[in-house]
């Protein structure tokens, strides 16, 4: 899978914020807060292909996590980008 | 998500800025009949110039912003009034327009012309569409 074209991750406020872009337009009702870790999982695989198992390992080396509860989390996190339109 | 009004259009304001259109849900009703609040979709984009008319989004001291239409222009002074009030107007100068509606729902809007004569029935206008929305 991978993160669709025309979204960009700026933060607002001190918030990670996903708003979907055009080349000239910016639409605030396609917006998706993120929190840190999802905000640095996005910064990793934007423009990349990449697979569940690619951000549970992206997860583990970087934060002080088990690959079962990181597995649980990443499962609910693409759920919700899934929901959101942002992957395909 | 939402994000409080004042950053999401202090956010916009920095992109109109450098030249791109804006798309967002504006909220509250001073703006009825012709923008729901919390529904329509408005687009904006910085324009050079700004007519008796146009409905425009300007930072006023506070800051408090206001999309709100141009019924008056003297020099750089502009006056503004929400199509949905009855009274009240915003006075501000050129730079503090950050952008114009450009479409709503994807259609352009019109001048308003029509309804600014109808100001003396608008309270009545107001009341009875209000109860139809």
């Amino acid at each position: 899978m991978k993160i669709k074209e025309g979204f960009t991750l700026r933060t607002i406020c001190g918030e990670s914020v996903v708003i979907g872009e055009g080349l000239s337009q910016v639409n605030f009702n396609k917006m998706l807060s993120l929190n840190a870790s999802a905000a640095f999982l996005w910064e990793k695989v934007q423009g990349k292909d990449f697979t569940a198992e690619d951000l549970v390992t992206l997860l583990t080396d970087h934060y002080d996590v088990t690959a079962e509860r990181a597995r649980q989390d990443i499962d609910n996190l693409l759920k919700v980008w899934q929901e959101q339109g942002v992957i395909e | 998500m939402i994000l409080p009004n004042e950053v999401v259009l202090e956010e916009a304001g920095k992109l109109l800025e450098e030249g791109r259109e804006v798309v967002l849900t504006p909220l509250g009703n001073s703006m009825l009949p012709f923008i729901h609040g919390g529904q329509d979709e408005v687009t904006l984009k910085a324009k050079p110039h700004v007519e008796v008319g146009d409905i425009v989004l300007a930072r006023l001291p506070g800051p408090r912003y206001v999309l709100h239409r141009v019924v008056d222009r003297n020099r750089s002074l502009l006056t503004l009034m929400g199509d949905g009030n009855i009274r009240g107007t915003e006075s501000c100068t050129r730079d503090d327009v950050m952008g114009t509606v450009t479409s709503i729902n994807g259609v352009p809007p019109g001048d308003g012309m029509m309804w600014r004569y109808l100001r003396p029935f608008r309270r009545l206008i107001l009341a009875v569409y209000r109860r139809m929305i």
